[in-house]
């Protein structure tokens, strides 16, 4: 990486927003360019530049969708108190639900001065010194022994069963087992195990290509993006789910995602399914994995692998493993040792129903967080800390939950091994408690009342503003101009 | 272009703000690391995490996502 190295800057960094973003550069004229300098370049291009590219209400008043929201439930009062100095210009042509929702966490978190984002990274990185330090990003092999008894026992309970004809509590199994599995595969693609990248990458592919029938190649392509760039609606995949759920009103306009490179088109099924969508969550996560195969395989056959660099022979690895998997479930479960056509369908069912809780894991540490922009110049640990959320459980339902419930320390420390993460929680309490950064956590039980409200919240904006359209339309009230 | 080759690309060099703004609106994909500025437009291809997530930090300080997600940190103890 250093090779790549050409120049050095001087004090510390100001951040552009980057081109994928809408950032604009200009371009550098040697003989006007040294006098005017930084200066300008600064507050032009990367704050504004921020701000999503479209307004959202444009054929309403907005300012009746917002009075009406704020009698709503769930929306917190402190919404009235935002900090908007430079609203009425820089955010002009921000609808207001975007406007109040920035108000809002900048109300919550700690500002976004240069200063203060620098004081968080310092602390940060000295925590992640203090970590190093006492070992926690040395591997707990064996917690690793461990899990692979309970990976092993499932298996063999699922082939025992499956010889003896049950076939539905052998789907069971089978479906713990991939359950899982998918969290070591999880810990595999962040080198979270030997922290060798090649060693990792083999017994994620092993897994998860071999054993699950899923791509992790295609899983590690989308989880870097989300890492990187965590709740933010043209960006992250892991919260485009049009037309099934949009957990932000920004959805409720056509956007690109920058991650697809298409437009995520809010049409007539998205506008009907958005609107149910606190009542279809627990249906669609249930058949989550058949989607996942589905972005597996066009991961694989499209060729969206990494052709160069270390990575150039994964595809190739995770080709043979499909060939297994489809081999092993496809042919000697379901066709050879299923009967007939209904204990086959209700196999397949049930093993791909039965690791559900998985998706719903998933998806809880960011469905109900913030998915407001704040611009560049917040810090990598305050963005992942305001975008995720953790799950407080006994530590014994820790192998139920498998690393996922402290996903916002993952999201800090993405390649420590999940089994010390209960240990560092207590560092990152500290950390936050220095930083005042919030750190949100839930039972499990209460983290699902929160993504349910959320996407009640939004399916409630959607009706709101359909209602606005018509009866704007039904009254011949023009909207004025922005 | 041309006008950006004339700079000297000593990797000691100081770089101005102004003049990576430059590098980019050139399609250059330049990120700033530890204080050194890197040009990755070589590398980008060879990202064994893809293209997107450097996309992402063209113009920023990446320090922390680099030493957060990148095989650098173990190195250095």
């Amino acid at each position: 990486m250093l090779s790549f190295q050409i120049g050095r800057i001087q004090g510390s960094w100001v951040n552009f927003l980057p081109v994928i973003q809408g950032g604009k550069f200009r371009p550098y004229e040697e003989e006007n360019c040294s006098s005017e300098e930084d200066l300008t370049s600064q507050d032009n291009s990367s704050q504004d530049g921020s701000l999503p590219p479209s307004p959202i209400f444009d054929a309403i008043d907005s300012q009746s969708v917002t009075r009406r929201r704020r009698t709503s439930p769930g929306t917190d009062s402190s919404t009235s108190t935002p900090p908007t100095e430079d609203s009425h210009s820089k955010f002009g042509f921000l609808d207001a639900r975007t406007r109040n929702e920035i108000a809002l966490d900048r109300s919550k978190y700690p500002p976004l001065d240069f200063a203060c984002q620098e004081n968080i990274k310092q602390k940060y990185r000295a925590l992640n010194q203090r970590m190093l330090d006492e070992g926690l990003f040395d591997c707990n092999y064996w917690a690793y022994f461990i899990e692979c008894c309970r990976y092993s026992l499932f298996a063999t309970l699922f082939y025992v069963f499956l010889r003896m004809g049950w076939w539905g509590t052998s789907a069971f199994w089978l479906g713990c087992v991939w359950h899982q599995l998918v969290f070591t595969a999880h810990d595999a693609g962040h080198m979270g195990i030997t922290h060798n990248f090649h060693f990792d990458t083999v017994i994620g592919i092993i897994i998860a290509d071999f054993i699950g029938g899923l791509s992790l190649g295609w899983w590690k392509r989308s989880h870097n993006v989300h890492h990187i760039v965590t709740n933010e609606p043209e960006h992250d995949p892991d919260i485009q789910h049009i037309p099934f759920f949009g957990i932000s009103h920004r959805f409720f306009n056509s956007m690109r995602s920058t991650y697809y490179d298409r437009e995520m088109t809010f049409d007539v099924p998205s506008q009907f399914l958005l609107k149910v969508q606190n009542y279809t969550y627990y249906p669609i996560m249930m058949l989550a994995r058949f989607n996942l195969t589905r972005l597996s395989w066009e991961y694989l056959l499209k060729g969206q692998a990494p052709k160069k660099g270390p990575a150039w022979w994964h595809v190739y690895l995770e080709l043979v493993g499909q060939v297994v998997f489809w081999y092993w479930y496809g042919y000697l479960v379901l066709y050879k040792t299923l009967p007939d056509w209904s204990s086959r369908v209700l196999f397949l069912l049930v093993s791909h129903v039965i690791p559900s809780p998985l998706h719903v894991q998933i998806t809880l540490s960011h469905f109900a967080m913030s998915t407001a922009d704040l611009g560049v110049h917040e810090s990598f640990p305050q963005k992942m800390l305001r975008t995720t959320m953790d799950v407080d459980c006994a530590p014994w339902l820790d192998f139920f939950h498998g690393g996922l419930q402290f996903q916002a320390i993952h999201h800090l420390y993405p390649r420590m091994p999940r089994h010390n993460l209960r240990q560092a929680q207590k560092y990152i309490l500290e950390f936050c408690r220095e930083t005042e950064i919030p750190y949100a956590i839930f039972t499990f039980y209460d983290g699902n009342k929160e993504v349910i409200s959320r996407l009640g919240d939004v399916a409630k904006q959607l009706r709101i503003m359909e209602e606005c359209r018509k009866s704007i339309a039904e009254e011949g009230v023009f909207s004025h101009h922005h | 272009m041309e006008k950006t080759a004339v700079r000297p690309s000593r990797k000691d060099t100081v770089l101005s703000r102004r003049y990576i703004e430059g590098l980019i609106a050139d399609g250059k994909h330049v990120i700033i690391y530890e204080g050194r500025v890197l040009k990755v437009d070589a590398f980008i291809k060879f990202h064994p995490g893809g293209e997107k997530p450097i996309k992402h930090m063209v113009g920023r300080d990446a320090t922390d996502e680099i030493n957060a997600y990148v095989e650098t940190q173990h190195e250095r103890v």
